[in-house]
């Protein structure tokens, strides 16, 4: 678990600036690794070397969290359930003490048996009277316990349900750029997978660890209350099991550290042998890379074996010596009572009791393990709950626009989350109804100024004013009301395509609806699906290809009355077939609006009002296209696109 | 039960170890019927217990504890580590058949599948697969010592005794089965949740640039997302409680047992049928051994993942191999379709009845609407499936005849996506020809336009990409994937145009690239650039599976049909001006 590579990082905030101290401290902690690593004479390979330590250093920076913190971020999550969750808490306990009835039902039953030795039997009845109770408390035990799991259960799965809807919640909230920017499946990986990891912990150790834990401590301090010498007796095989453990621990964080590495490194391996396979095949060079392949296999196998090897001894030494808590206590029991010391009770207790500490050791020992699975995937849940949310008015208030006003930049910069910056201090503005074209190399900015203007980030530094206001100042809704950004993206709803159009203006008569869907090229093969507009865009699925599902969504753009059109590579991945089409739509779109475009072929911007030309994060020269084929970096720019036609 | 044997049949080589070690795993619970003998003895001597007996019970203990041990060692040796054995065995047996595939097996649904298998799968069962054994074999054989123990002392308190070990036993059955039903039910909530899911992540940013919607639409659009998850709620909360609380029955039932073999052999004493240590003997003992089956609840739902984990492995493992022929030198390179029929399912037609030919050295461009067949063409000139009906021959020779590494030996494939290794730059490109030179990978880098970029990275050739090259820009991985096929060098050129994947800024210099690909070669391309089809020798239009027209830019410019209308349509989309 540990092992697997969390790709689920969304930013990589936390891996970023690091004081030079703690860099030293790491430094030399992982020092001391590698060099176990190395006296374990596996002949580790490089590349599982390297791994080793990149996770070691990874693992000193990822935060770490206490059970206590642990439960409490959850429960903070539905803090309604908190008294469902103690109540239930507090039951298991309860039911846990009824679960000792039957060893004091047994005791007792060696007492009567003592007492009636010798021939003279006399009240069976009273015994069963015993038996009696006993098996009443066992139900209570039943009833207890069984509650208690009824309810910690529904709510666990309550929290995990609830948990899963916050995350959701917050995707609403967080700068859209994450959306776009991360891959569906990564955000999904978090919200299902990572989620699902907590059930062990959330539904079956969080509720009920107190009282696994209150067993076997229960059932200590009985033997320590009745006697205290064989309390003591309990511990003998405890030093045997250390023994054994010490063993089996012997350079454990090392061989751990190989282990892991080296499984990561089959499943990596595993992976590029699979996914490459057609690559593999088409150069036939099937025997290289199964060659790195069975390496990687074989190498886990031979680091394992040899870990294994080494700890069976410690391991069998232990569980043996777990197994016999008995092993002192019961001669010295036996000793006692025939010395007439304690009770035939007490002697009965005294043997019973230390052997069912066992299956719930076992219990704990494993939930130590879940914890350490639970809380690393909470580290990944919480870095996407703990994302920054972009600071808006309510989305009923309004401000006014100034219609004769355009879009102005003043002094923007942006960087990532990982501090590199990508715009520096960009400032330029448009007129109201102008096109304005944003041209350069790729990689310099342009995608990221137009994200900016459209609400998808914030900026680090600077302001963008839309009509003459701050953007920060305008309500997510307004703002969306004012600008349409068109991509590439072709996302539809699995609603009626009709109510997929229809999303970009409620109020839009059918007419209106066909009007749009007839400008964005879309009506004609709409109405060739066997349900016309009433076909859902999910049933439609295959039918309908990128390109016809892009036209749909610019039928919806056309439908929503913005101000300001914002075009991204828009066209950019349009398969040929279409792009003419998609092209004449979007004619149709920004007729009499603000226009911003993104333009990778500059023959389309060649009649815009302004081109800005944006290098590596700064604004080089803007104008129009005659003024800017004096800049050589733009004269560059359209030779190279005259050379493809 | 099942999982042993699934277990044992997919052992090979390591069977009769893993046999000798469920052998001692079942011995090793033998130490339990030794501390029963020790009980015995201390109540037996209860009322004269000496400094001499409490050594001699102490001894019996010992020996007990030694006995555990070692069998416990031995069985480790034996048995621990062999699942980590047969799954090394496993995995590159898999290995070696996936190089006899074809290559169209290796869809992107199959693709994950097979990864999950390696990875998760995998793993999961070598490290649980001794544990389960563990626990279950345990399990019988305590429930068989026991019962000798408690024959031993009364046959009347062996018959109770084998009653409550049928009544428990069955439990565990019926605890299995409901971790069964939990296991695929929520299995299949989870995924419908997850599908759910991905649409409204995806669906974010459009209501968000649509803040208008109707109520009714976004419920609509939200409800699959609320009655999924709903729904998974309650299957969670359902079958985990039915569980659960069946498994308070299983240690309610256990306790009841030791409880009524207790009150049952205090009876039997009172009809003189026992005697007064082996009453107390059965008393205390009970405990003991009925507490040891409570592991079996931690048994029950591996017991159940185990074997569906080992169902998948058999179902996703089962791999096709492709025939291989035995040719290896064909006269020369003129691909010819006679009459090729195509399907994947065996009912949709693909392609229908395609013939052509492709001579030496020409540049053939194929056209036509999406999805009409235009890249299956060049598949099955790959084998990446074989023709329903009809022939393709290579040189005269069906494809079918050569051996596949001859036959892909003389093809390069340029593909949309592009996979790139784990590994440096520099032998990502030697990738094609590993005894190539220093020099030999950057010519072919710079001929491939990518030798500029390679330079800026902070290491040169020996960067290191990301598994898939995820490090690098589409249109970089593209180039690379070009240079790679410049070093292979092979005589035909398997090319798709489409510049998907690629940011338009790469497309001037992804075509410098393939024009230098592309000298004195046989080329087949899925022609989506207006210069490829004008210099094309030859133009194939495909329109739904059917060969439509063929021959010359300037011949089907002439005539009214698709071709004129992509080349209108093209020439449109270059001209669009804003």
């Amino acid at each position: 678990m540990e092992g697997e590579k969390h790709n689920d990082r969304l930013h990589n905030a936390n891996e970023k600036p690091n004081v030079p101290k703690a860099k030293a401290k790491k430094q030399k902690l992982n020092g001391t690794l590698i060099h176990e690593v190395e006296s374990l004479n596996l002949d580790v390979p490089d590349e599982i070397m390297q791994r080793i330590e990149s996770d070691a250093t990874q693992s000193e920076q990822k935060p770490k969290i206490s059970m206590g913190e642990l439960n409490k971020a959850l429960m903070a999550i539905a803090p309604e359930y908190k008294g469902k969750m103690r109540f239930s808490i507090i039951f298991a306990c309860i039911g846990e003490l009824f679960g000792f009835a039957t060893y004091f039902f047994s005791a007792y039953a060696a007492g009567w048996l003592i007492k009636n030795a010798g021939g003279n039997i006399t009240a069976f009845d009273g015994l069963l009277k015993y038996a009696l109770l006993a098996i009443c408390s066992l139900i209570l035990y039943f009833i207890f316990t069984g509650v208690s799991t009824t309810i910690s259960h529904k709510v666990s799965f309550s929290i995990l349900s609830k948990l899963r809807q916050t995350l959701f919640e917050k995707l609403k909230k967080i700068p859209m750029g994450y959306l776009i920017d991360n891959p569906v499946g990564k955000i999904k990986v978090i919200i299902m997978d990572r989620v699902s990891d907590m059930e062990d912990w959330v539904a079956h150790l969080m509720p009920e660890l107190p009282s696994k834990l209150m067993h076997p401590i229960l059932c200590i301090v009985i033997i320590f209350c009745l006697d205290w010498r064989i309390g003591l007796s309990i511990f003998v095989p405890v030093p045997i099991a250390f023994i054994g453990m010490a063993t089996m621990m012997y350079k454990y964080r090392s061989r751990m550290a190989v282990w892991l590495s080296s499984y990561a490194n089959v499943a990596d391996r595993s992976t590029e042998y699979v996914r490459g396979i057609p690559v593999i095949k088409a150069f036939v060079q099937d025997k290289l890379s199964y060659g790195k392949f069975s390496d990687a296999v074989k190498f886990y196998h031979f680091s394992t074996m040899k870990w294994w090897r080494q700890s069976w001894f410690g391991k069998a030494l232990m569980t043996a010596a777990m197994m016999s808590p008995q092993l002192a206590s019961m001669p010295l029991a036996f000793y006692l009572y025939g010395n007439g010391e304690i009770e035939i009770q007490t002697l009965l207790l005294a043997l019973v009791l230390p052997i069912t500490i066992l299956p719930q050791a076992y219990t704990i020992i494993m939930s130590f393990e879940l914890f350490q699975m639970a809380s690393n995937t909470w580290v990944s849940i919480q870095e996407l709950l703990d994302l920054p949310i972009q600071k808006r008015p309510d989305s009923e208030e309004r401000v006014n626009l100034n219609n004769n006003k355009g879009i102005r930049f003043d002094s923007v910069s942006f960087s990532y989350y990982d501090g590199v910056q990508v715009l520096n201090n960009i400032s330029f503005e448009t007129k109201p109804g102008e096109v304005t074209a944003l041209v350069g190399p790729s990689g310099g900015g342009k995608s990221t100024i137009a994200k900016l203007l459209a609400g998808f980030w914030d900026q680090t530094e600077g302001s963008i004013y839309l009509g003459g206001v701050d953007t920060r100042e305008i309500s997510f809704k307004q703002l969306a009301e004012e600008i349409s950004f068109v991509s590439q993206d072709n996302f539809l709803f699995d609603v009626s395509l009709r109510d997929n159009i229809r999303l970009g203006n409620p109020n839009a008569s059918e007419a209106e609806i066909i009007a749009a869907s007839k400008a964005a090229h879309c009506h004609e093969f709409i109405m060739n699906l066997p349900d016309g507009y009433d076909t859902k865009a999910g049933e439609a699925g295959g039918a309908l290809s990128g390109g016809e599902r892009q036209r749909i969504t610019l039928a919806r753009a056309m439908l929503k009355p913005a101000s300001t059109i914002i075009l991204d590579e828009a066209t950019a991945y349009a398969d040929p077939e279409n792009e003419a089409l998609i092209q004449e739509a979007i004619s149709e779109l920004v007729k009499e609006k603000n226009l911003v475009m993104v333009a990778h072929r500059l023959n389309t911007i060649k009649q815009a009002h302004q081109i800005i030309l944006i290098d590596k994060g700064k604004i080089i020269a803007r104008g129009t296209h005659e003024e800017l084929l004096k800049e050589p970096l733009y004269a560059g720019l359209w030779k190279q696109y005259l050379g493809e036609e | 039960m099942e999982f042993l044997r699934l277990s044992i049949k997919l052992a090979g080589q390591y069977k009769n170890r893993l046999k000798a070690g469920i052998l001692l795993i079942f011995l090793q619970n033998a130490s339990m019927l030794v501390a029963f003998f020790a009980l015995y003895l201390g109540f037996g001597w209860m009322h004269e217990t000496s400094e001499k007996h409490l050594w001699i019970i102490f001894g019996v203990l010992v020996i007990s504890f030694l006995f555990n041990f070692l069998t416990g060692w031995a069985k480790s040796g034996l048995s621990d580590g062999v699942f980590f054995g047969i799954f090394k065995d496993y995995r590159l047996e898999v290995g070696e058949k996936l190089k006899k595939a074809p290559m169209g097996y290796f869809a992107e649904q199959s693709l994950s599948r097979i990864m999950a298998a390696f990875t998760n799968v995998m793993k999961s069962l070598e490290n649980y697969s001794a544990m389960s054994i563990d626990f279950t074999v345990s399990g019988i054989s305590i429930s068989f010592f026991l019962l000798i123990g408690m024959f031993g002392v009364n046959t009347k308190i062996g018959f109770l005794t084998l009653i409550c070990l049928i009544i428990i036993w069955l439990c565990f059955f019926v605890m299995m089965r409901l971790a069964k039903r939990e296991v695929i039910g929520e299995h299949k909530a989870l995924t419908d949740v997850g599908d759910a899911l991905v649409d409204s992540i995806s669906g974010v940013p459009v209501l968000r640039s649509f803040p208008y919607a109707d109520k009714g639409v976004v419920e609509e659009i939200h409800a699959k997302l609320a009655t999924t998850s709903e729904k998974l709620m309650k299957i969670q909360i359902h079958f985990e409680i039915i569980f659960v609380i069946f498994s308070r029955i299983f240690s309610t039932v256990i306790n009841l047992s030791s409880l009524l073999v207790t009150l049952f052999s205090c009876y039997l004493y009172t009809k003189g049928e026992v005697l007064l240590p082996q009453a107390l003997t059965v008393s205390a003992a009970g405990f003991m051994i009925f507490g040891g089956l409570k592991q079996l609840e931690n048994a029950a739902v591996l017991m159940v993942k185990n074997p569906a984990n080992m169902q998948y492995l058999e179902d996703v493992l089962d791999i096709p191999e492709i025939k291989d022929g035995s040719l290896e030198v064909m006269e020369n390179k003129d691909i010819t379709f006679e009459n090729v029929h195509f399907s994947y399912d065996n009912r949709n037609s693909v392609l229908k009845d395609i013939s052509f030919t492709i001579p030496q050295g020409s540049k053939t461009a194929i056209v036509g609407p999406s999805g009409s067949g235009k890249t299956t063409i060049i598949n099955l000139i790959a084998r990446f499936h074989d023709v329903d009906s009809g022939k393709i021959s290579l040189g005269g020779k069906d494809i079918r005849e050569y051996k596949v590494e001859s036959l892909l030996k003389n093809l390069s494939l340029v593909f949309q996506d592009v996979y790139l290794f784990q590994d440096t730059i520099e032998n990502n490109i030697r990738f094609a020809k590993p005894d190539a030179s220093h020099e030999e990978v950057v010519e072919a880098a710079k001929k491939a336009r990518c030798h500029n970029f390679i330079m800026e990275l902070s290491d040169g050739y020996n960067t290191v990409v990301g598994e898939g090259g995820s490090s690098l820009s589409g249109g970089e991985k593209q180039r690379i994937s070009i240079a790679r096929a410049l070093l292979k060098n092979a005589p035909i050129i398997l090319l798709d145009e489409a510049t998907s994947s690629v940011d338009p800024e790469n497309e001037h210099e992804i075509l410098a690239a393939i024009e230098e690909l592309s000298k004195g070669h046989t080329v087949i391309s899925i022609a989506h650039r207006l210069s490829t089809v004008r210099n094309a020798d030859q133009i194939l239009v495909i329109e739904d599976g059917k060969l439509v027209q063929e021959g010359k830019h300037d011949e089907l410019i002439e005539a009214e049909g698709i071709y004129r209308a992509f080349i209108e349509a093209r020439e449109r989309a270059s001209n669009w001006t804003l």
